[in-house]
């Protein structure tokens, strides 16, 4: 696990960084993952710094290899942008980019979610009833 | 600038040949060397270290040939041997002072306050350390001179799981700066598979493999299977096997396994024993 | 060079006490032997040391300090001719102590001679123990005090008149035996540095 303080905006930013070495996700893939996810759950901002590849690297005892790779794909899916000799930075987010991306999601798990439906004969109610369910338990 | 770059490097003995290894660490890099005993690994940071001198090949540490005005390259250079060679009647206090008239850049205050990090007593006589306090006397005077690039070879055997993973982190540490580089031979895969960004595989003399560590890890899996199911993979896909009583192991190529098996991660000690196994089998 | 220096003075007052004791006794005081002969034994101060050295192995790590393989011989006949420089400033002193005056220019031309004894024993010995380590060091110098000695005998059994003859030859040509034990201190430091570039570690 991997705690990143960020100073900026006169305030510290916890924010945790989780890398399972059992997990069948690539590394670099997980810190992309959950880089991500902070940045659109709003814990990161637009502006806010990253840590420099080498010394996350080195907190989260990982290859500096595969954080440089994170942060280039980061930076290709447009979450990040480098400003050379200073570092890498947050970029400023499309929002309605970000919800078009998840309703793609949405879409793909609906689509499989639909197939198994009918493997085992549950109805849109049924599915309906489950995901109101699951809603709750998540509350 | 690469922090080491070895062309072509052959050095014949007896009973054992270091064959034509070439191999190349960029700067602010971990690369480990992994190899059985006698597969080459002292041999190859000897030749680095000019020790030895190869029978063919070049060896360039930090940009110079370290055939020619190797004296100064080597104020940058730390270097932790398989052992501790200090003469047995000096103390840590007095190595320090021989250090001292000996690097240019000999900073005596990092030198003792690893001396107290590591618990290592600062007036007793080198011969009443143990062997984990020799290897840590070691490790703290290739740290102390400011060097760029380590060369250690075994740094952590004969050290306790506690005292090795302080010492990790101090090479974590020193590799923070992305001037630096290390290259680090080792039994202990585990070590190495934390901190390496390049792993390199000596077996008998040989380089099997030098690779980028996270490409090894992902391009290589492990598959549970009946022996069956192994011999209708297609070819080229299996990189090692072990056959038991209950079922087969493979080392495969992840991307080459057709969809339905179930894979698991291999770990890098697992990609290095099925590289020596199916080496000896391919010379049997 | 100063490092391997101060390493073999640390040594020297740690592990070799007893033979520093000796040497100061036998150069101070007459009356435990000649004290100028004691010059001949400091010249086994380098190989000792060397000794150590093999035993701990200390010179694999200090190849991979900033030390040249002709910095690490060198280190050595330095050592040792600081050490017979001082030896010899000892049986000076001692023998003002005992006696009250300096030594003559008879006596001062005996102590050199018996420095350059020292410095010529050390320049056979150390190209030797480079080369094949320090047993084999060790029975040379044996052999090398033999050699002397019977030289001693020889020259002195003609009724003393090969020893005169010696000695004109000497006051004739008082910069021959120095120059000599130079030339030979030179050719050793060659040879050593040579054989020691050559080794593998």
């Amino acid at each position: 696990m991997y705690i990143l303080y960020i100073y900026s905006r006169s305030e510290v930013t916890v924010l945790e960084i989780f890398i399972s070495n059992t997990s069948d996700q690539p590394i670099y893939e997980q810190i992309c993952a959950q880089i991500k996810a902070h940045i659109l759950s709003g814990k990161l901002r637009e502006g806010d710094p990253l840590p420099s590849i080498r010394n996350l690297a080195r907190d989260l005892r990982i290859s500096v290899i595969t954080t440089k790779r994170a942060y280039d794909e980061l930076e290709h899916q447009g979450y990040i942008h480098t400003v050379p000799a200073k570092g890498c930075f947050v970029a400023k987010q499309n929002s309605e980019l970000i919800k078009e991306n998840y309703l793609k999601q949405i879409e793909e798990h609906l689509q499989q979610i639909s197939e198994l439906a009918k493997l085992c004969g549950l109805t849109n109610d049924d599915l309906i009833e489950m995901l109101r369910v699951l809603n709750q338990e998540n509350l | 600038m690469t922090a080491i770059e070895i062309k072509n490097l052959t050095k014949r003995y007896k009973d054992f040949t270091l064959d034509n290894i070439n191999l190349t660490l960029p700067t602010g890099c971990v690369m480990g060397l992994i190899g059985e005993n006698g597969a080459g690994k002292t041999t190859t940071i000897k030749l680095i270290s000019g020790l030895t001198a190869p029978d063919s090949g070049e060896i360039f540490v930090l940009g110079q040939n370290n055939k020619k005005n190797f004296k100064q390259v080597k104020e940058d250079i730390g270097v932790v041997l398989d052992e501790a060679y200090f003469p047995e009647a000096i103390s840590a206090k007095q190595v320090s002072n021989i250090m001292k008239n000996t690097f240019r850049n000999w900073d005596e205050t990092a030198f003792f306050s690893y001396l107290e990090k590591l618990s290592l007593p600062p007036k007793k006589a080198f011969k009443d350390f143990s062997r984990g306090m020799k290897m840590k006397l070691s490790i703290a005077v290739a740290l102390s001179h400011n060097a760029k690039l380590l060369i250690l070879d075994e740094p952590t055997s004969g050290l306790d799981p506690v005292v090795r993973d302080e010492i990790l982190d101090i090479f974590f540490d020193f590799i923070k700066d992305e001037q630096h580089a290390i290259l680090i031979s080792s039994h202990i895969v585990s070590d190495l598979e934390k901190l390496c960004d390049y792993i390199a595989f000596l077996h008998k003399g040989k380089l099997l493999i030098c690779e980028e560590k996270d490409k090894l890890l992902e391009q290589h899996a492990i598959l549970k299977c009946r022996k069956e199911d192994l011999d209708n993979l297609p070819s080229g896909v299996v990189k090692g096997c072990r056959n038991g009583e209950y079922g087969t192991e493979a080392l495969v190529r992840r991307e080459a396994v057709p969809a339905g098996f179930k894979l698991e991660r291999a770990t890098i000690e697992d990609i290095f024993l099925y590289s020596v196994k199916s080496a000896k089998e391919g010379k049997a | 060079m100063k490092g391997l220096l101060l390493k073999d003075f640390y040594i020297l007052i740690k592990q070799m006490k007893l033979v520093l004791l000796l040497i100061m006794l036998f150069a101070l005081l007459p009356q435990f032997s000649y004290t100028t002969f004691v010059l001949v034994y400091v010249s086994v101060i380098p190989v000792t040391l060397l000794a150590y050295d093999e035993r701990s192995k200390w010179n694999k790590l200090a190849l991979t300090m900033p030390y040249t393989r002709s910095e690490i011989v060198l280190s050595k006949y330095v050592f040792g001719i600081l050490f017979i420089g001082s030896a010899a400033l000892l049986v000076f002193i001692g023998n003002y102590i005992y006696t009250g005056v300096f030594m003559d220019v008879s006596e001062l031309k005996e102590l050199l001679l018996f420095s350059c004894i020292s410095i010529a024993t050390v320049s056979l010995l150390l190209p030797v123990v480079f080369k094949f380590g320090v047993e084999k060091g060790r029975i040379l110098f044996i052999l090398i005090t033999v050699f002397f000695s019977a030289l001693l005998a020889f020259i002195s059994s003609d009724n003393g008149a090969l020893f005169d003859k010696f000695t004109l030859f000497t006051e004739q040509y008082p910069f021959f035996i120095p120059l000599f034990t130079a030339v030979l201190l030179a050719l050793s430091i060659l040879t050593s540095v040579s054989i020691y570039i050559k080794k593998d570690f």
